[in-house]
């Protein structure tokens, strides 16, 4: 059982003023000697804005920097977040949590599968009896929707007796996730003391669950409690790299935020536990004024419920020693990339609420970081541009040595070399010794044959700091594209997250030629006019020249399966599959999918279209399609029952038709007639 | 509706039992035995189906209490099915006055549950009120008692 820990408020500010206090005193240092060191003869515009963008990103990475070393100490000292009561595990709970899994055109036999295995670690606990399972569908496609009601249908045969799997699909999805979860709470949420949510790739141990709810009862005050996932089940190169990344510095950076966020944390969407009450009476998200991108539903909504849950009093808490908690990495950059676009754009919508009233400022604080998580790559991006433009413009227009006030010595240019590769070894520093102190941490507390060995730790660690080098300025420019795109008011729509697959040569052109050709440009004009400053600007273009090969190359899983066999990257989660992962491989070999998909799985399945049909009344009316395409639809099926003729149903035909059980019910009929 | 080539009555039933997994010959001639009116000669396929879709929505309706005939129509179905049904009771549950406390307590058991029911909250949508540039108002804005 973990230890309760005490704190008083005065320390929890004391903590706030350590870290903020050590990034502000940090940040007026670099700036003062950027100052110093900034070329004497630059424009004085231009050495007003660089000055603004350095200190900007050294805020940023110094936050970074001194929330991980705080973060460190922490977890060196073994010392839990406090201030917050814990119970004894076999405390029987008097609660009822559901545990909410919101999908959206997701594998649904992998999405089962998990749900299943998490139900028969949370009967190991002996208290499986406490919670349901919902699984809320926004599916718009039809045959991923016939899909999720097979596999639902298997998997509440499987599932432990003392659950009860529940599934519903929105006909329509407003408002996305958050809709989602919002039309549980009003339709189920008062059955609920607190709830579960989840995202289609997340695990959770029954023992962690079970601690979560365990942690609500015991702390009436809290309104969320987030267990930082993890992320395993990786095999292409890029996920494994970031898998390991995230094993290796995530505990850190995790104990680093929960150091001094203590009480008023964040959400991150999903693997948290969460009151109902709570989020009922606080969380109703209104519509954002204005156009979209900025205007229109809130897209990242998990920020601004911490936010709203905050301001109505409740606590929310970041708990990394509850551990068991996982997900899965994108598999490819192009996947990672296209996420950073969602939540790009879900984070700049924030830029509005940021400046509301009555917020409490550590809140205003999870805004900003997010908000600074995508706009410091244009920053970086245009700090870069501007030095090159600076020292082009030293190249072309040489400094005047004798201006018109008569002076007895000649305005010598100062540039301060030493001083500028001072901040520079600095940054670079405070952004990767960070690493090295996750690297501790995690050879302190894992076995040597669990981790691929200690050289096998540290070769990884070196890999995976060139790696990120080659794959930063990438994202740079894609983000700083992103935070454009969004400016200029481009929305990002709702894409399915790819959960596995390579990246093809053509995919990676068409993604990557923009990057590669300001690589290219970049290199050249670096080295024709400004030679000298041609090795310092190389680990930036690296990247982008080669970015159409990297992409393809760490996309591929043969690499990363090589990789794995060579104990690079190793985490112990992949020596030994935590056991709820191993349940959900097993689950998903025995849920079994039909020949055939969509509305001809059902009209060749009696069984299976009653399943559908039953489900009809709890998922509402049919969306209104217009004449044409019901009669369109029908005609199709027509001419496939009675013509064998494939049908090509368009989504809104294929829906339609699914909306109408006298018609599937006679088509199977037909089909029983024939056979 | 789907078109359905022309059939007779008796084709249409079997093929309808079928699909509750009913495919002994005697239980067509069982079936009309008790509803005699399924072989009626002004009844079109589609009126066959209606009706017998009436009786299986009917027979559920006794087990399952109210509902749509959809909705009725698919839980008879899927308890049915997947009680094997047609081996443990024939087409019997199907005729008129049929009581057997088994087969109820069976059936009510396997009803198919998709979610709870109902429990309405309102959730109050929140605002957000944005600071008005307040200090530069209160120096330089006209004051409400100018």
């Amino acid at each position: 059982m973990i230890k309760t820990r005490p704190i008083s408020l005065n320390e929890i500010a004391r903590r706030r003023v350590y870290v903020f206090g050590l990034m502000g005193i940090t940040t007026i240092l670099l700036g003062l000697k950027w100052i110093s060191a900034m070329p004497t003869e630059a424009n004085c515009l231009a050495k007003v804005v660089m000055t603004a963008l350095f200190l900007l990103t050294s805020a940023w990475i110094s936050l970074f920097f001194f929330s991980s070393l705080f973060g460190f100490w922490e977890l060196f000292r073994k010392r839990n977040v406090p201030g917050i009561e814990w119970m004894d595990p076999k405390t029987e709970l008097s609660t009822k949590t559901a545990i909410l899994m919101p999908v959206y055109n997701e594998n649904p036999s992998s999405v089962f599968a998990n749900l299943l295995a998490m139900a028969k670690s949370l009967v190991q606990t002996g208290q499986a009896k406490h919670y349901d399972i919902f699984v809320l569908s926004d599916t718009t496609n039809p045959k991923a929707w016939v899909l999720e009601e097979e596999m639902w249908n298997q998997a509440r045969q499987l599932m432990p007796q003392e659950i009860n799997l529940y599934y519903r699909r929105r006909p329509k999805n407003v408002a996305r996730k958050s809709g989602n979860i919002e039309d549980f709470c009003h339709k189920w949420g008062a059955l609920y003391d607190f709830m579960v949510v989840l995202d289609a790739d997340s695990l959770l141990n029954g023992s962690t669950v079970l601690a979560m709810s365990q942690l609500m009862e015991a702390n009436p005050d809290t309104g969320i409690i987030q267990a930082p996932p993890m992320c395993i089940k990786s095999s292409s190169l890029f996920s494994r790299i970031q898998q390991f990344a995230g094993r290796v510095y995530g505990p850190i950076v995790a104990a680093g935020l929960a150091y001094w966020q203590i009480n008023d944390s964040n959400y991150w969407g999903h693997n948290a536990i969460i009151r109902v009450k709570a989020f009922i009476e606080c969380c109703g998200l209104p519509i954002l004024t204005g156009r979209k991108p900025f205007g229109g539903h809130i897209l990242s909504h998990d920020f601004v419920e911490a936010a709203l849950i905050r301001r109505g009093g409740w606590k929310a808490w970041l708990l990394p020693e509850l551990g068991g908690s996982y997900e899965e990495c994108p598999p490819t950059m192009i996947d990672f990339a296209v996420r950073d676009r969602r939540w790009c754009q879900g984070n700049m919508q924030h830029l509005k609420i940021l400046i509301s009233k009555h917020l409490h400022p550590v809140s205003r604080i999870h805004f900003t970081i997010g908000v600074m998580s995508y706009l410091s790559s244009p920053l970086w991006l245009s700090f870069l541009v501007l030095g090159m433009l600076v020292a082009l413009g030293h190249e072309y227009f040489p400094p005047e040595y004798f201006q018109k006030e008569q002076t007895l010595f000649p305005i010598w240019p100062i540039f301060d070399e030493i001083g500028t590769i001072a901040l520079f070894i600095t940054s670079m520093f405070m952004l990767i010794f960070p690493k090295f102190l996750g690297v501790i941490i995690y050879i302190k507390n894992n076995k040597s044959s669990q981790i691929g060995g200690v050289f096998g730790t540290l070769k990884s660690l070196i890999a995976e700091i060139l790696f990120s080098a080659l794959v930063a300025p990438i994202m740079m420019v894609f983000q700083s594209k992103f935070v454009w795109e969004i400016f200029t008011g481009q929305d990002a729509g709702w894409n399915t997250q790819n959960r596995g697959g390579s990246t093809s040569w053509a995919e990676a052109y068409h993604r990557h030629i923009n990057h590669t050709l300001l690589g290219i440009i970049t290199s050249v004009v670096v080295w024709l006019y400004i030679n000298p400053l041609f090795y310092w600007i190389l680990p930036v273009t690296l990247g982008l020249m080669f970015s159409i090969p990297i992409s393809v190359f760490s996309s591929k899983e043969k690499v990363g399966l090589w990789a794995k066999k060579h104990k690079w990257f190793v985490i112990p989660e992949e020596v030994k599959l935590p056991e709820v992962a191993k349940q959900a491989d097993d689950y998903s070999k025995q849920l079994s999918q039909s020949k055939y998909l969509g509305v001809l799985a059902l009209v060749h399945d009696a069984y299976l279209l009653e399943v559908h049909n039953a489900m009809l009344e709890i998922n509402g009316p049919m969306p209104d399609f217009g004449k044409e395409v019901v009669e369109n639809a029908k005609i199709k099926l027509d001419n496939y029952l009675n013509y064998q003729k494939q049908p090509d149903f368009s989504r809104e035909e294929e829906i339609s038709l699914l909306y109408q059980p006298e018609v599937m019910r006679e088509a199977n009929l037909a089909l029983e007639l024939e056979a | 509706m789907v078109k359905i080539v022309v059939r007779t009555a008796e084709e249409i039933i079997r093929a309808y039992l079928k699909g509750m997994g009913l495919t002994k010959g005697d239980c067509l001639s069982a079936l009309l035995a008790g509803y005699p009116k399924l072989q009626d000669e002004k009844n079109s396929g589609h009126g066959v189906i209606d009706m017998l879709d009436d009786i299986v929505a009917k027979a559920a309706k006794q087990l399952f209490g109210a509902s749509s005939q959809t909705q009725l129509i698919a839980l008879y179905k899927i308890a049915y099915l997947e009680l094997n049904g047609a081996k443990k009771w024939g087409v019997a549950p199907l005729l008129p006055n049929y009581h057997n406390a088994e087969y109820e307590a069976e059936m009510r058991q396997k009803l198919l549950i998709q979610a709870p029911k109902y429990h309405f909250s309102d959730m109050p949508v929140q605002e957000f009120v944005a600071y008005k540039p307040s200090l530069i108002h209160k120096i330089f804005g006209k004051k409400d008692n100018d």
